[in-house]
């Protein structure tokens, strides 16, 4: 056997809100041809669902999206013993 | 300050693996539709497919109000054609089960040239014993503006009406002579 490498993707979302504060929302398996208008579009779905986690401020908008890609390389372990 | 509300959605991943992901710090007095519809909406953005939200008030798991997204499940479709002279009628049959639901259904007509013809468009509200029912589409040839014999397959698009737009579906059901019959959300 040999080592393995293993890729994972995330959608990454700055979710910004009214008293200043930002929270990262992850999620599994993004597609891979996710547009801006989708992001923007979901701003109105979020609005009232999520609130600051300091304070309960409002949400306001998504500051940022994009696609993590995460590297993992498994070593070859089944020589030992 | 009050405790926040949490969703948990559970989804199936392209390769079959279960998996979840916890949304934090939701409002607590916002409706529960809401949240669905933003749940409904962020996994869009994957390749998974949605099984359930759960929504989390403090350690208490509520999901009886949970309204999935529409299954349903092909259980019968046949196309059978009689030729009449230069006339044909075409007879396709296919019974679906699952959520009642409400449907808006468009229905083609694949020729034998590969080309596609618009038939009509319907509105079907089912009957209460809706998983044991069978829908037939009877379609003279002269009809779709095809000469005898000349039409192969039935394209119908069943959308699923939901009066919020990010829970609608439409499914594609393709009903052809001698071929696999299939159903797929598109």
């Amino acid at each position: 056997m040999a080592d393995t490498v293993k890729q994972s993707y995330q959608l990454k979302l700055v979710a910004g809100f009214a008293d200043g504060d930002e929270r990262t929302i992850s999620y599994d398996n993004p597609r891979p041809n996710i547009t801006a208008e989708e992001i923007i579009a979901l701003n109105s779905l979020a609005k009232g669902v999520l609130v600051g986690d300091k304070y309960g401020a409002e949400f306001s908008i998504f500051k940022d999206a994009g696609i993590a890609t995460t590297t993992q390389v498994d070593l070859d372990l089944s020589t030992q013993p | 300050m009050a405790d926040k509300k949490s969703a948990v959605i559970s989804y199936v991943d392209s390769s079959n693996n279960k998996g979840s992901k916890t949304i934090t710090d939701l409002a607590d007095k916002i409706a529960n539709s809401k949240v669905w519809a933003f749940c409904n909406a962020l996994n869009s953005l994957s390749t998974n497919t949605i099984s359930q939200v759960d929504l989390v008030e403090k350690t208490d798991i509520t999901n009886a109000e949970y309204k999935p997204e529409l299954e349903l499940n092909l259980h019968t479709s046949n196309i059978e054609s009689i030729a009449f002279g230069d006339k044909k009628l075409t007879s396709v049959t296919y019974g679906l089960d699952g959520e009642q639901p409400n449907l808006s259904v468009e229905y083609y007509f694949e020729k034998s040239d590969g080309s596609v013809a618009h038939i009509c468009a319907a509105t079907i509200m089912f009957s209460a014993n809706w998983s044991d029912s069978t829908r037939n589409i009877y379609v003279f040839s002269e009809t779709t503006g095809c000469s005898a014999l000349q039409i192969t397959k039935l394209i119908a698009d069943l959308h699923f009406a939901e009066t919020d737009s990010t829970l609608a579906t439409t499914y594609r059901l393709t009903v052809a002579e001698g071929e696999t019959t299939t159903f797929e959300r598109i």
